[in-house]
């Protein structure tokens, strides 16, 4: 159980020579202690915090060197931070300890287009990838709703997703190489800059440790030429059963859409108060289908979906014809559920996966959840992937909505691990989804995990108390005050 | 502890007063397992997990070496384990264990051979877009431990994008799961990539789950000879700069046969999809071809078979006495670069020399040898390290996958520097496999 109260009260381990040497290596400029360091209690997992002692802004790799060898000579936690859009809680500094954040460096190095490459500090935004390349036809793949500020290198962190991984792959597949400064301060490059290197796959493995391998600081990423045409389909149903059916019959007639995505009647409601889209607010749900691809035969395409969606009981079909409707679609879509902020003053996002064939059986099953529990659960998602986002709403004034909604949370989880799925598709594990993993790994399977931990982090110092669990329960205690969870 | 270079290991019946029957020493099971010239002592043929769980608890309880054993298809490449004792062969495990069309993912047992895979797949309209050589007999275990892939690399990926989830038993007979069976998965660390493409270092894969796709409807493969390098560099940056999509993108020099069917440089592209798709693009591809004053025609049967025995680096026709067969990887566009380097680097040592590029990855794979037969394998040796220094100045590695009548002492097998991360590697070996149980000397670019 941690709180930012405790946090403060919790003996330093930051001394101020300690702060002072942090200081010569960043320059006053890139530094932050004592209560300036509260805008980095929480992020986007916002129901828990817990304050660092000190923020540090490098703005190169030797720099991010020098921070990590003090540390490691001083035995000081140290937690890195892109954007601090995680859902999971996975930024968080649980001891306090010393926060690198690499919003400085976010410079593009080098991009390479006959090789298809761009070389990216880790810093860098992930929307501003495909803004350098898109002119040339090309774009970054990987497009997690946060694109516009989330960074590379915490995309790299939680291996994320996005709409368009149904079809692309998740940032894993889109990785060649990286620089990772272990918690010692050495520097390692994995991979490289080509397709192929010989050795173990650890850039693969590096990808989607969340930050307790080491620390990114430099990224070479595979960019993907953008399609030469996009048919995007809107499809409205009156109800969510009927949509997922939808989706298993698309995915079952061999079409592989770019993107594939549903949006429940409470999600609609939302995004359409918010933005004025012009989505129907008493439809069941909508199907945003995106095929892309080549101009050749994406029309008849476009008419087997359609014709799957009708069979299904579509009350209407659109089609985004023109590239500023769709890119006002995707906008909606993205924002989605921000915009539940407008339905309750907290809300939660889950992130289980199922086998897609089981979206109508276990969207049901969520329905029931919510009832259950007395609180409301909107439901925004990847359909085509299976992976689902449904958002708890509650209030977190409230301690008894708060249990009710981390029980219902876990209830859902439980629920994807009984199809056959897993607790998270791309958001990670965190500090949020801990407890949740002895649902999906055995001891063994668990303590291999420790043993590859320990090869990069032995003393467990780089983002400590994060996706093992702790075997405790994480729902017991009573918060606090408003924001601090029990862990 | 074993023998070391015997030619034959301890006697295992000897060491263990009963031996389970799943394991074998009959001489001609023993023999069928052998990796470069080593035969281990015995066998095991396991039915289930608990049986390789066994084999493994008596390997580390008696010191012994064991080396996975999928189809042997890639037991001449890389260089040989210094110990073998026991070969851990999966093929009793040969079940496909759940295909779930709907969810486009398929669960098979380790000793699941593709070609069986694919036959199953395509009764539902899929397949495993994953074209590694000798599909009749490579196991899905074996594909994965090599992280083993063809020319639809190109638009597909290789295992590692393809595996959702794996069981694995590790050197010390514990059980353990990596990933799930579902498409899309971030809880914990990704172990699959810690055991795909270990060559068996790390573990003993025994069930894998993969993501599937819908078997294309149509399929169409061109080939276009060519004259000098530079039309070959630039028409293959034409393609690759245009908006098709090709499913693999191929060059090939000199495949090494004589009478018909031989080819010279050639660029091959293929094209998958509706014939609508295909047809569109076969005329987009025709069109830079005669941009650049190369003809594209459709690829024959006895074309096409000359280039998959090749691109499987299999024996060519008339196999050499010597033969090393090294891979290029670097960039894509430095493939003219690479082909100039191994052709200087063959006529310094007079070695006669033909090479096939996975040209948008820009893989090569180049198959060299003596060009008389009974001459000394010494040049043959020094051929990599020829190579390396004509290609310094480029991002370019240089392995060897596979090399007959050279030494494996004498050769230098891998980049001497290692492979990025190569203190890591070796510190997730020792803390996996503390005894060196499992393919000893084996660590892929690392040995």
């Amino acid at each position: 159980m941690l709180s930012s109260t405790e946090a403060t009260r919790r003996a330093p381990t930051v001394s101020p020579q300690v702060i002072e040497e942090l200081r010569g290596v960043v320059g006053p400029e890139g530094i932050l202690a004592g209560q300036e360091t509260r805008v980095y209690e929480c992020d986007a997992f916002t129901v828990a915090r817990s304050q660092p002692e000190v923020v540090v802004l490098p703005r190169s790799t030797e720099q991010v060197q020098a921070i990590l060898r003090i540390a490691h000579r001083e035995g000081i936690s140290v937690v890195p931070r892109g954007a601090g859009t995680g859902l999971s809680g996975g930024a968080l500094a649980l001891e306090g300890g010393i926060q690198v954040v690499l919003t400085r460096m976010n410079r593009i190095l080098e991009v390479d287009l006959r090789n298809r490459t761009l070389l990216a500090e880790a810093g860098a935004v992930n929307m501003d990838l495909t803004r350098r390349v898109c002119d040339e036809g090309y774009h970054y793949a990987p497009d997690p709703s946060s694109q516009h500020v989330c960074t590379l290198g915490g995309n790299v962190a939680e291996n994320s997703g996005g709409p368009h991984t149904l079809k692309y792959g998740v940032t894993v597949n889109h990785i060649l190489g990286l620089e990772l400064v272990l918690p010692t301060g050495e520097a390692v490059w994995l991979g490289g800059r080509g397709e192929d290197v010989e050795g173990l796959d650890l850039v693969g493995l590096t990808v989607g440790s969340e930050g307790t391998f080491g620390i990114v600081t430099q990224v070479c990423v595979r960019l993907v030429p953008t399609p030469q045409a996009y048919r995007t389909l809107l499809a409205i149903f009156p109800t969510v059963d009927q949509a997922t059916s939808t989706v298993s019959d698309i995915i079952g007639a061999g079409i592989i859409p770019g993107a594939l995505e549903m949006m429940d009647n409470l999600i609609i409601r939302a995004v359409e108060a918010a933005f004025h889209f012009g989505f129907p607010v008493d439809a069941g749900a909508v199907l945003i289908c995106e095929l892309d691809g080549l101009e050749a035969g994406l029309d008849a395409l476009a008419d087997r979906v359609r014709g799957l969606c009708k069979r299904n009981g579509a009350s209407e079909i659109r089609s985004a014809s023109e590239a500023s409707e769709r890119a006002a679609l995707w906008k909606a879509r993205k924002r989605g559920i921000g915009a539940t902020g407008r339905l309750a003053p907290s809300c939660m996002t889950q992130d289980g996966v199922i086998p897609r064939t089981r979206l109508p059986e276990v969207l049901r099953k969520i329905a029931a959840i919510a009832d259950e529990y007395g609180l409301r659960i909107a439901n925004v998602f990847h359909a085509g992937d299976g992976n689902l986002h449904p958002v708890v709403l509650f209030d977190e004034r409230d301690p008894d909505q708060l249990r009710r909604a981390l029980a219902a949370g876990s209830a859902i989880l439980e629920e994807c691990v009984r199809q056959g799925g897993s607790i998270t598709g791309e958001h990670g594990i965190g500090m949020e989804k801990m407890e949740h993993m002895s649902l999906v790994f055995s001891p063994q399977d668990l303590e291999l995990m420790a043993r590859v931990k320990a090869v990069f982090n032995p003393d467990g110092r780089l983002n400590p108390g994060k996706l093992f669990p702790t075997n405790k329960s994480c729902i017991e205690l009573p918060p606090v005050r408003r924001g601090a969870v029990p862990l | 502890m074993s023998e070391p270079a015997a030619a034959r290991g301890p006697d295992l019946a000897a060491l263990l007063s009963e031996l389970p029957d799943f394991i074998v020493d009959d001489e001609a099971v023993v023999r069928r397992c052998q990796v470069g010239g080593r035969v281990p002592s015995a066998v095991a043929l396991p039915r289930n997990p608990e049986e390789v769980v066994r084999a493994l608890q008596v390997a580390s309880s008696q010191g012994l070496a064991v080396t996975p054993w999928g189809g042997g298809t890639a037991a001449a490449d890389g260089p040989p384990p210094n110990r073998l004792d026991l070969a851990l062969s999966l093929e009793r495990m040969s079940r496909v264990v759940d295909h779930q069309p709907g969810d486009m993912t398929v669960t098979v047992q380790a000793g699941v051979t593709l070609g069986h895979l694919q036959a199953a797949l395509a009764a539902a309209g899929q397949r495993l877009p994953l074209d590694p050589p000798f599909a009749g007999s490579a196991t899905l275990g074996g594909i994965a431990a090599a992280n083993a892939w063809g020319p639809l690399r190109h638009a597909f990926g290789r295992p590692r994008d393809l595996v959702l989830g794996m069981t694995v038993v590790t050197a010390e007979g514990e059980v353990v799961r990596a990933g799930g069976r579902v498409v899309k998965n971030v809880a914990g660390y990704d172990l699959n990539k810690l055991f795909i493409g270990s060559l068996g270092t790390l573990g003993v894969i025994t069930e894998v789950t993969l993501k599937v796709w819908p078997l294309a409807e149509c399929r169409r493969d061109l080939v276009a000879k060519l004259g000098p390098a530079s039309q070959a560099e630039e028409l293959l940056a034409a393609v690759l700069g245009s908006q098709l999509l090709p499913a693999r993108l191929d060059m090939a020099d000199a495949v090494p046969a004589k009478g018909p069917g031989a080819l010279p440089l050639v660029l091959i592209a293929g094209f998958e999809g509706t014939s609508e798709i295909v047809e569109w693009q076969v005329e987009r591809l025709q069109a830079l071809g005669r941009e650049l004053g190369a003809e594209w025609h459709a690829l024959s049967e006895l074309e096409s078979a000359r280039l998959s025995a090749w691109e499987s680096t299999a024996l060519p026709p008339d196999p050499p006495e010597f033969r090393l067969v090294v891979r290029v990887s670097g960039l894509s566009g430095d493939l003219r670069r690479h082909w100039e380097a191994l052709r200087s680097a063959a006529s310094d040592l007079n070695l006669a020399c033909a090479a096939y590029s996975f040209a948008g990855c820009g893989v090569t794979l180049a198959c060299c040898g003596e060009p008389e037969p009974g001459a000394a394998p010494e040049r043959l040796c020094r051929l990599p390290v020829l190579l390396r220094e004509h290609l310094s100045r480029l991002r370019a590695r240089v392995t060897v996958e596979q090399a007959r009548g050279c030494e494996a002492e004498a050769l230098q097998w891998w980049e001497p520097d290692g492979p990025p991360g190569k203190d890591l590697a070796l510190r997730i070996k020792s803390s996996l496999d503390p005894k060196d149980t499992l393919n000893p000397g084996v660590m892929p670019g690392v040995g």
